[in-house]
């Protein structure tokens, strides 16, 4: 029945008369179709056909409408096969406070494989929906090769919302470099690319909010993805963003209630590096109680990775500017951490290029985001003292 | 050469010389990227929007391309990725015939709701030229949505309309293309 130009005109002035109508409505209008246009009833009736409701879709704006919705999927469960709109469920993969994310397959002919993250019902407020919106077009504009691209966004006729992004098969990025086995400067290499890719996404005026070592993945070509990126401010109405986010990786000013910020980044960056060099934590624990972590996320200050690494050719190769630019990112006040991304990424460089002649000099010249630290020796004297105390401490205890 | 964003200017106060080497620009940097996309992900997908985006970025930073011209971009670069893919699907075809050469994927939600393969390009194609002329104002939403790879959020921006209204645009207009395919 291929429709010809002119035809297809007619078409599109019938459709706009047709379209708005519910589907008994549109069989009474097809039944009464004028005569002229009687050949093309058997067009219409099939796309009528394919036509779903475009003003259901549209209900979505409206706040009761979606308080009527947050009702009716109070508790809700989903389980392996069901349809989400145009997606059926294969596997769960994580649950998070904010979201559970599926694998999921497009039902299109494509079959595309995706994550779908399916907000809980309790996250579903009235301001998720314009959230989505909002976030939804900042995110579409970052288009970075190192990033899980977002793909699609909707409500389900349930009233679930989802989020549709790439599906990323890869490794968290702490686990590559164990199983890999990377030494010290792989690991450093591999972690540039990650702030890099930050570096990326604040130069376009978003904030990730959930960097770790879950959200930062190696493909099997060794390339780093960042995943969820935005994705908290979404789910989230808390602007801090710790709610969502693992409070391993909170910034004291999320403790505080602060809202997060670029440097709420390139401190839980500071975090995953430390995790990568040093092999656990910044922080350790006594207890299992949150307000202990709170406490040593505003209070503590962690020895240098170098100091707690079980590997004495590792811990060479961190001392000096390395711990310190761990350290620097890790610092309590933001103001003393890297002012951006790229600076943090400047310094990681040129370790990375430095590190053979450097240790030939014996001294740290050339780290600009380090400031006096790396120069002034009187400073790593009152460093070794503390970290002597702290170890006497912990001897001690 | 001229910048992009003086062309856009000129383009948009009707001079047609500068359409035509707008065109040209663009599909150039397009094309690039499209073959070297294909070539290092040795895959066969072929995604519009990702393309669009990173020959924006790329014009940006090359400092051709003012921000404040992305709207008049995105649409223009919807029509050349159109180009560009149909392009690259007739020489798939063509290689075909003589041999090798692996099936071209779009991985826009066009080619999963119609037909895929070259042939579904191409297709496709011809059903938005008579779409064109059946109803201009549809055929450019579509073809931003399933060449370009926009989202409504993004066309109803560049378009200066409401996402509502571009919603139905491409719900219609995809109708309307299946009619005209069929």
């Amino acid at each position: 029945m291929a429709l010809t130009a002119s035809q297809l005109a007619v078409v599109s002035r019938l459709l706009d008369e047709a379209l708005p109508l519910d589907d008994a409505a549109r069989g009474r209008w097809l039944a009464s179709l004028p005569k002229e246009h009687e050949t093309l009833r058997p067009a219409l009736q099939e796309l009528l056909r394919h036509a779903t409701s475009v003003d259901a879709a549209d209900a979505s704006a409206d706040p009761l409408w979606q308080l009527e919705r947050q009702l009716r999927t109070e508790a809700k469960i989903h389980h392996v096969g069901e349809l989400v709109g145009p997606y059926r469920l294969v596997s769960e993969r994580t649950r998070s406070a904010l979201a559970s994310t599926w694998i999921a397959e497009s039902t299109d002919i494509g079959h595309r494989t995706v994550e779908l993250k399916l907000p809980h019902a309790d996250v579903i407020d009235a301001g998720l929906g314009q959230r989505i919106v909002r976030e939804r077009a900042r995110l579409a504009a970052l288009g970075h090769p190192s990033l899980s691209r977002l793909y699609d966004t909707g409500w389900t006729e349930g009233g679930q919302p989802f989020i549709a992004v790439e599906h990323v098969d890869g490794t968290a990025l702490d686990q590559w470099c164990r199983e890999k086995r990377l030494d010290v400067r792989d690991r450093v290499r591999l972690f540039l690319d990650t702030v890099r890719a930050v570096a990326n996404i604040h130069a376009h005026g978003v904030v990730h909010r959930d960097i770790q070592p879950a959200t930062v993945v190696v493909t099997d070509a060794g390339k780093i993805k960042l995943l969820d990126v935005g994705l908290v401010k979404i789910l989230s109405s808390n602007p801090t963003g710790v709610a969502g986010a693992d409070p391993k990786h909170a910034a004291p000013e999320q403790i505080r209630g602060e809202p997060a910020s670029f440097s709420t980044d390139i401190y839980a960056l500071g975090v995953v590096l430390y995790e990568l060099l040093g092999g656990r934590a910044p922080y350790v624990l006594m207890t299992r109680e949150g307000r202990e972590l709170e406490d040593a996320i505003l209070h503590q200050d962690p020895p240098g990775p170098s100091r707690i690494t079980k590997d004495p050719r590792a811990a060479a190769a961190m001392r000096g500017p390395l711990d310190a630019i761990v350290l620097k990112a890790l610092a309590k006040e933001p103001a003393q951490r890297y002012e951006t991304a790229a600076a943090f990424a400047a310094d990681l460089d040129r370790y990375l290029s430095s590190q053979g002649a450097e240790a030939q000099r014996g001294d740290g010249d050339g780290f600009a985001g380090l400031g006096s630290m790396v120069r002034n020796p009187a400073m790593w004297v009152g460093v070794a003292i503390a970290v002597v105390v702290v170890a006497v401490g912990f001897l001690v205890w | 050469m001229a910048t992009i964003t003086l062309l856009l200017q000129r383009n948009t106060a009707g001079d047609a010389a500068a359409r035509n080497e707008l065109f040209a620009t663009a599909y150039d940097a397009l094309k690039r990227l499209a073959r070297a996309r294909l070539r290092d992900a040795g895959s066969d997908e072929l995604d519009a929007t990702s393309l669009v985006h990173e020959s924006y970025l790329r014009f940006v930073n090359g400092g051709q391309l003012r921000a404040e011209d992305r709207r008049a971009f995105f649409s223009y670069a919807s029509h050349v990725m159109r180009s560009v893919i149909v392009d690259t699907a007739r020489e798939r075809l063509a290689e075909r015939r003589g041999g090798g050469a692996a099936h071209l994927t779009l991985t826009t939600q066009i080619a999963e709701d119609l037909v895929q393969g070259e042939d579904g390009i191409l297709r496709i194609h011809e059903a938005l030229q008579v779409l064109e002329q059946a109803d201009p104002r549809l055929a450019r939403v579509v073809e931003m949505r399933y060449f370009g790879g926009y989202t409504e959020l993004e066309i109803a921006e560049a378009l200066d309309v409401a996402d509502r209204t571009v919603r139905r645009d491409c719900e219609k207009g995809l109708l309307l293309l299946r009619a005209a395919l069929a």
